[in-house]
């Protein structure tokens, strides 16, 4: 039980260390790494328990299946359909199950792009159409609501990383 | 002289500061021709003309109208005859910091070729709005319009009066305004001083680099955008519009538009700054993108990373993870266990509920003992939330109920 007790340890330090993840203009609160961590094992332990122990090469298969649910679980955790690109994740993943989830239709705002611009378009746009085949869901967004999406989706993801870093520093063997 | 003078700044600084509000003297001429003296200015001017008979000509090829109207001025500053009558005008033109009356710069537009378009009177009129910069007569009236919105916004009437009298199209129409703002800068030009004269010059400056040509936010910098928008927004509080058009920009509604999205981009993209690391000395929206996109490429590639490490100690962590989970579980109150339980995996699977979440977390220190299993099937989410807690290191009894009870997971 030692390694629990490293691991809880470890839930609390990351406790204090919680991000500070709120922004006076833009509003970017984060959860807790609590809230990841129990999202995320409780995933884990879904998975574990579905997969036992078995066969060596489904390490991969595991392993993709770790992170789908670390990605799952995360978009749980930072605010299930308060955020678009957790939303869009959620139903990807849903989709990838057969499953079809459902989410509040939230009103959406007119969205107009500017297609013509006077000037000559100075915004490297391929750079934001990279931006919106990262960041899950963006293909819709405007771009100032994907620099939003983005924030979140980068306080998380970091948060994930943390989380997962701990898990493996603690669970791993000594 | 003053209106020589007046011609080079018209010349020089094609946006003419449209501020209605204070007239202050004139404190220093464009950089190119620092004279303060009417006579020196009278002198400059007349070996400009002299020089700029070309452009005279040319000019007055244009059209006849334009001419007639350069023909006035200029003939004034010729003949010198015309000075007394316009002297007292000249001597508060003089005093403008911000060059040209509209009558210097209708003369500066006129007579010289300034960037192709015709330079009307919307030259003259339209410094901060960056319209009188050699719109053509085709434009006239959108300067005009600015030019009255700008008008609107100083609240001056008497400003409102000479626009709206000018209001027109065509030639003729700039003459009307020409003679309009002669009359207007003549009477209501209130100059917040050095901001203006600094404005000018800044504007004068690139008004002569640039030529003014059709598009009318180019000839502007951005660094006197910046700089003399500031300071618009700043002198002038009582506009209409909540968006400001700074100076030497386009006041067009979907410029303006426009504007405000590009810098709600700029901000957030500020915002992002702070968050990816090591991207302080990184400027400009492109090179900024791309380091966010590395970054978050990077961290998609580690979360990918643990996640096989993760599963390479999978095996080790089934108990753990269960043990833990059903500890943590454990935290929930005890003799309501199970309705507990119940009670935390919807919220779990549904939305994340921080405040539902703390309290467990925060007694995960404490482990407990007790000997827990929990079975939950049936919610809607994609996973099932199966906690096991047992002492027994056998497992597999569990597992077996486990996936009895477990929706199969493709």
């Amino acid at each position: 039980m030692s390694f629990i007790k490293v691991l809880i340890l470890k839930f609390s330090s990351l406790r204090t260390q919680t991000m500070a993840s709120s922004d006076k203009t833009i509003n970017t609160d984060v959860p807790e790494k609590d809230v990841f961590a129990i999202h995320f094992l409780q995933s884990l332990s879904n998975l574990t328990t579905q997969n036992p122990f078995n066969s060596p090469d489904t390490t991969n298969y595991r392993a993709r299946k770790i992170k789908k649910a670390a990605y799952v679980s995360m978009a749980k955790a930072a605010g299930g359909s308060s955020r678009l690109w957790s939303r869009a994740l959620l139903g990807r993943a849903a989709k990838e199950n057969n499953k079809i989830v459902r989410f509040a239709r939230r009103k959406r705002k007119v969205t107009w792009k500017i297609s013509s611009k006077r000037r000559s378009d100075q915004r490297a746009p391929e750079a934001t159409d990279r931006l919106r085949n990262l960041v899950p869901g963006g293909g819709t967004m405007e771009t100032s609501k994907l620099m939003e999406e983005t924030a979140h989706y980068i306080k998380c993801l970091s948060m994930q990383v943390k989380v997962m870093q701990c898990l493996v520093d603690g669970l791993s063997p000594k | 002289m003053d209106m020589s003078d007046k011609d080079e700044f018209a010349a020089k600084k094609m946006d003419l500061d449209w501020r209605i509000s204070v007239s202050n003297p004139i404190v220093s001429y464009p950089p190119e021709n620092p004279m303060p003296g009417p006579s020196q200015m009278m002198d400059s001017f007349r070996q400009n003309l002299w020089h700029d008979g070309g452009g005279f000509n040319v000019h007055t090829d244009r059209g006849t109208s334009s001419r007639g109207n350069v023909d006035r001025p200029v003939e004034m500053g010729w003949n010198m005859a015309q000075f007394p009558a316009d002297s007292g005008f000249i001597e508060r033109a003089a005093k403008f910091s911000f060059f040209g009356c509209g009558s210097f710069g209708e003369m500066m537009m006129n007579q010289q070729s300034l960037g192709g378009p015709q330079s009307t009177g919307l030259f003259v009129q339209d410094t901060q709005n960056q319209i009188g910069v050699a719109t053509g007569s085709n434009q006239v009236d959108g300067p005009l319009k600015d030019a009255t919105k700008v008008v609107k916004e100083n609240g001056s009437s008497n400003v409102s009066e000479d626009s709206q009298s000018s209001g027109g199209n065509g030639h003729d129409d700039a003459k009307c305004m020409e003679i309009s703002s002669k009359r207007f800068n003549a009477k209501k030009r209130k100059r917040t001083g050095k901001d203006s004269e600094h404005r000018g010059q800044q504007s004068g400056e690139e008004e002569e680099e640039d030529k003014n040509e059709k598009d009318e936010q180019s000839p502007n910098s951005n660094a006197n955008k910046t700089n003399s928008g500031k300071q618009a927004s700043d002198t002038l509080k009582d506009g209409y519009i909540h968006m400001r058009a700074r100076r030497g920009q386009a006041t067009n509604s979907h410029s303006l538009a426009e504007r405000v999205r590009r810098e709600k981009i700029s901000e957030r993209m500020k915002f992002l700054q702070d968050l990816v690391p090591g991207c302080d000395k990184v400027t400009g929206k492109a090179v900024m993108l791309d380091e966010i996109i590395n970054y978050v490429q990077s961290l998609q590639c580690q979360i990918e990373f643990l996640s096989m490490k993760l599963s390479a100690v999978n095996p080790v962590l089934d108990y753990n993870l269960e043990s833990l989970l059903a500890k943590d579980a454990l935290q929930v109150p005890a003799p309501i266990l199970p309705q507990d339980m119940s009670m935390l995996y919807p919220p779990l699977s549904h939305h994340s509920q921080k405040g539902f979440m703390q309290p467990n977390i925060s007694s995960m220190s404490i482990l407990n003992g007790g000997l827990i299993r929990q079975e939950r099937h049936g919610y809607e989410s994609d996973q099932h939330n199966v906690v096991h807690m047992n002492h027994e290191t056998d497992t597999a009894p569990n597992h077996e109920d486990a996936t009895a009870n477990r929706k199969v997971e493709p």
